[in-house]
């Protein structure tokens, strides 16, 4: 039979962590192999180049660009600063005198003859990349970087916003399938990650980030507090670089979705312990997920081992019968089932196409429904 | 030993899309070249998989399972010319455009003639322009830097100049492609590749510019002289590029293209060179949709000033069913999207469904409403991909002789837009929701309502998607891709006629009548929609008459004018449709849309619940 891929997103109490932490140009790496690190720990520095900015010498001098060159005072490699002459002119026996000077401090990259044009580089401005989790490096990247990583509780959410933080975990005291109001808040949310129930509001999102919390994990949100937290309409599914400084990660949708139980139990064991997140989401392309790692480091050893256990009973062996699954689209949206039957031939649905399907049994009602097989995800 | 390519008679074919990898037998049988069978699976880029021949494997393992023919062989590779001629394939072939396509800068000097040209070159490679550069397009150099380092593209390509002319121009644009030091998308260890095919005089000092942050592949000028454009050497130079850099930084992607002897192409061109093809042989204006989920293409194939027929192909990076469909609604706005609607919904429910779509991508409608939900979305996309066409087909009517200066003054002045909707002939979708509509009548409506069809237009759809994998087909069996094109890829749906007439008239007012082969077939009346059936449903051709009744009435000859035009018909017969154009107010109201579907037979009281 053809393979069920059915979709999932990592849930898990023991798994390994790498991530690269790569300069985005040449630098120096100030790790070494083998050596443990903390999220704030500088993996890597560079400096990154100034901008470059054109200086139109010949349209300066209103000369053309053959007649300009000679005017120009510096060759490439001159170190220059603001108001430096650049080049001059000068004409009815030096009484009349035209200049261009340098718009900023810098050195002269290039001069073309074709153009006329000058090119001055700003200073360099140094550029760090931090561990962003707490782990080992184990292996490095000459000049660029290196590879860490950690043994963790792993949680992937379905879509968020915001970059990479790390903060301290606190489980919001609210049911899983509640809405989260600002009286869930804790009275002091500073550097923080707030975990916990379904649907914040706007006015919660605000003034946990105006309280200084780094982070907050729900299960869902409706898509018009998404906007109105960020600030604007999100069209494409590519996230992270939005200037917030508190991250915001959803674990199942868009709509009133209740948190899983197993995120919430695993989270749990985490409260009050260091985790990283990040909201960075890209649906296309190598699909990125936001995240929410904690390292077995800061844990306690007895839950470690525990966590450890339970991992590896845990098995990924595709949509089968008796796989809990979470359905995934109208009618039975956000609905957690468990498989009954995976019938092989096309079935028609009430839209008329013809799809393969799953007949599961809905855990709230207990009741036997039959879903397109793309419309559930594995629950693990 | 493997036949070559052009000897293959069994032919398996994958088109490996940003959601879904679709794969297609093609079998030489005793009538002919058929697509014989399919499967698909999800397409598998994507942690935890990241490997595009997983999604290809499992695409193969539904025909395999499906046709009964052995097709992999105990460790799951696809068996390729075996002895027995009864399993594996002959020949595998493969488009794409998972991972996002080809994403392409351009950068030019004029924007009416270089930016313009290069564009022309990167969107039919198959490329998606993410943004076109040009020295006279009202950016301040810092704008343009900020904006050139924000895309991150695969390729930039840089024209600008004529051959001997000016080389200042350019070179300044290859001085801001130094300062904004572009990144590639994948590999961050990778130089950027810019294709420079801008004056040759001034290749040398770009080619010492740019070499300090890029790696600067010289080919022929795009715009050689002011009045002839040579696209063909940049276009290849792309689809180079695009194996050797693009494809190979994708996941699993090095696989692919050891599957193959045949190149891997990207989706776009391939279904270019098919609707190319088509509109050369049928001698009619075409224009063909190609909806995917993360981007919606368009093809156009209409004549010029002088009578010969230019193809062109836009394609809008953020419109489409699924990764996109988020961003669907913020360019056309909730309210766009809710006027076609035939029920109530909260405007908030709406929305949450738009966007589980777009991060649960591979979900599909359970419910005839939630399928509305899709359909009315796929309506705004096309209306979107249409305006972003028309913007991009434009043709420029030269005079045939003026050259020199004169010409500069001219183009700007005499350029237009070649897609004319009242002129065009037929119109084609593909993609799932187009070509998989669980009824032809709602892949007809959908193109009747998101391009406002105009005139007379017989409408179509590519039977199962197979418009990619007959693209690339057709490179090593031209013969064959057009067999498989006639007899298993397009279907007639039907004709839709749709006149312009003055806004005066009252609703209900009879506009047109209507004959089929000279027998009164219909009326056509102001604000209605409605279906001439015939029975079976069967495809035929025959004589199209339609006769105003009012003078302002437009139906493709001018005002009172009657049409007479042979066509052909199929499943969905003749659509009148009497909504003016621009489509009037009163015609978004859920009961109008409602009263629509139920006129043309797709209305179903499930859709309240």
């Amino acid at each position: 039979m053809t393979n069920v891929l059915t979709p999932s997103l990592t849930i898990s109490g023991s798994v390994e962590v790498v991530r690269e932490r790569i300069l985005p140009m040449i630098g120096s790496v100030s790790v070494v192999e083998g050596q443990d690190v903390f999220p704030d720990t500088v993996i890597a520095e560079s400096a990154r180049p100034g901008e470059l900015h054109i200086v139109r010498v010949s349209d300066a001098l209103s000369l053309n660009p053959e007649d300009a060159m000679p005017c120009v005072t510096v060759e490439e490699g001159t170190k220059v600063s603001k108001g430096d002459v650049l080049a001059e002119t000068s004409s009815m026996w030096g009484l009349l005198r035209s200049a261009v000077s340098s718009p900023v401090d810098g050195i002269v990259e290039f001069v073309t003859p074709a153009t006329g044009h000058l090119g001055i580089r700003e200073p360099s401005t140094r550029v760090e990349v931090p561990a962003y989790i707490q782990g080992k490096v184990r292996s490095i990247y000459e000049q660029r970087g290196a590879l860490i990583a950690t043994q963790a509780v792993f949680v992937q959410g379905i879509f968020g916003v915001g970059g990479e933080k790390t903060g301290i975990i606190h489980m919001l005291d609210v049911l899983p399938n509640d809405a989260v109001g600002l009286e869930h808040l804790p009275p002091d949310c500073r550097g923080k990650i707030l975990i916990g129930g379904r649907n914040p509001s706007l006015e919660v999102l605000q003034k946990a980030k105006q309280e200084g919390a780094v982070g907050f994990v729900t299960a869902s949100i409706d898509d018009l507090t998404l906007s109105n937290f960020v600030g604007y309409d999100i069209g494409i599914a590519l996230t992270g670089d939005e200037d917030l400084s508190m991250s915001l990660i959803i674990t199942e949708g868009f709509g009133a979705i209740g948190l899983n139980p197993t995120i919430q139990c695993l989270l749990g064991f985490c409260d009050g312990k260091l985790a990283s997140i990040n909201g960075a989401t890209q649906v296309r392309a190598g699909a990125v997920r936001p995240e929410i790692v904690v390292s077995h480091g800061v844990l306690d050893q007895s839950l470690v081992s525990k966590l450890v256990e339970q991992s590896a009973n845990i098995t990924d062996a595709g949509l089968q019968v008796g796989s809990i699954v979470r359905i995934i689209r109208v009618p039975y949206f956000g609905k957690q089932a468990t498989v009954v039957d995976l019938p092989t031939d096309l079935v028609r649905l009430e839209t008329e196409a013809m799809a393969r399907v799953v007949t599961v049994r809905l855990h709230d009602s207990n009741t036997e429904v039959v879903i397109p097989r793309v419309n559930v995800e594995l629950v693990l | 030993m493997s036949p070559s390519p052009e000897n293959a008679a069994t032919v398996l074919v994958t088109d490996c899309g940003s959601t879904t990898t679709k794969a297609l037998l093609f079998e030489r049988t005793d009538e002919g070249w058929r697509q014989t069978y399919r499967g698909e699976a999800p397409t598998t880029v994507e942690e935890p998989v990241a490997d595009v021949t997983v999604g290809v494997s499992n695409a193969f393992r539904e025909i395999q399972e499906i046709s009964g023919r052995q097709l992999l062989d105990d460790s799951g590779a696809l068996i390729i010319s075996a002895e027995n001629p009864a399993i594996g394939v002959d020949l595998y072939l493969s488009t794409s455009s998972a991972g996002g396509g080809l994403q392409m800068l351009v950068v030019g000097v004029v924007g009416t003639i270089s930016t313009e040209s290069a564009q022309r070159a990167a969107l039919g490679a198959g490329a998606i322009v993410m943004d076109a550069v040009s020295a006279d397009d009202g950016r301040e150099d810092y704008q343009r830097v900020e904006r050139i380092r924000h895309v991150k593209p695969d390729i930039v390509l840089l024209t600008g100049g004529i051959d001997g002319g000016s080389a200042s121009h350019v070179v300044e644009m290859a001085e801001i492609l130094v300062a904004a030091d572009p990144k590639a998308r994948f590999g961050d260890t990778l130089r950027l590749p810019v294709i420079y095919a801008g004056n040759a005089n001034a290749a040398q000092e770009v080619g010492e510019i740019l070499g300090r942050v890029a790696e600067v592949i010289v080919v022929q000028n795009v715009r050689p002289t002011l009045d002839a454009e040579n696209i063909t050497p940049a276009r290849e130079a792309i689809h180079e590029l695009f194996l050797s850099h693009v494809m190979s930084h994708s996941p699993g992607y090095g696989k692919l293209l050891g599957m193959s002897p045949v190149p891997v192409m990207p989706t776009p061109a391939a279904v270019g060179a098919v609707v190319n093809a088509y509109a050369n042989e049928s001698e009619k204006s075409v224009l063909c949709a190609d909806i995917g989920g993360a981007t919606t293409d368009i093809f156009s194939v209409f004549p010029d000033a002088q009578g010969k027929k230019i193809g062109n192909r836009s394609v809008s990076a953020n419109l489409g069913m699924s990764y996109s469909m988020a961003n669907v609604l913020v360019e056309a706005g909730i309210s766009n999207i809710m006027r076609w609607l035939p029920f109530s919904i909260a405007e908030e429910d709406l929305r949450d469904r738009l966007r589980n779509k777009m991060i649960r991508p591979t979900s599909i409608p359970q419910t005839k409403q939630d399928l509305v939900v899709e359909q009315t979305v796929c309506r705004e996309a096309l209306r979107l991909a249409l305006a972003h066409h028309k913007s991009l087909a434009i043709g420029v009517d030269d005079g045939g002789s003026t050259k020199g200066i004169a010409n500069i003054f001219r183009q700007s002045s005499s350029r237009f837009e070649l897609v004319d909707m009242m002129q065009l002939d037929v119109v084609v979708g593909s993609g799932g929701v187009l070509s998989h509509a669980p009824n032809r009548m709602q892949a007809a409506l959908m193109m009747l309502d998101g391009f406002a069809l105009e005139g007379i237009t017989e409408l179509a759809v590519d039977s199962i998607f197979m418009l990619p994998h007959l693209g690339v087909f057709s490179t090593v069996n031209l013969e064959g891709a057009h067999e498989i094109f006639t007899r298993d890829c397009l279907i007639p749906l039907g004709v839709a006629v749709a006149p312009i007439f003055s806004e005066r008239l009252p609703r209900g007012t009879e506009i047109a009548e209507v004959l089929w082969n000279d027998s009164y077939s219909g009326v056509l009346r102001v604000g209605e929609v409605s279906m001439v059936g015939f029975a079976g449903g069967e495809v035929r051709d025959g004589r199209l008459e339609v006769i105003p009744s009012h003078a302002s009435v437009d139906i493709g000859a001018g005002r009172g004018k009657r049409v007479v035009k042979n066509v052909r018909l199929g499943a969905c017969g003749l659509i009148l449709d009497g909504r003016n154009r621009p489509m009037i107010e009163d015609s978004f109201t859920i009961d109008a849309q409602r009263h629509i579907l139920q006129s043309l037979g797709l209305y179903s009281g499930e859709m309240d619940r």
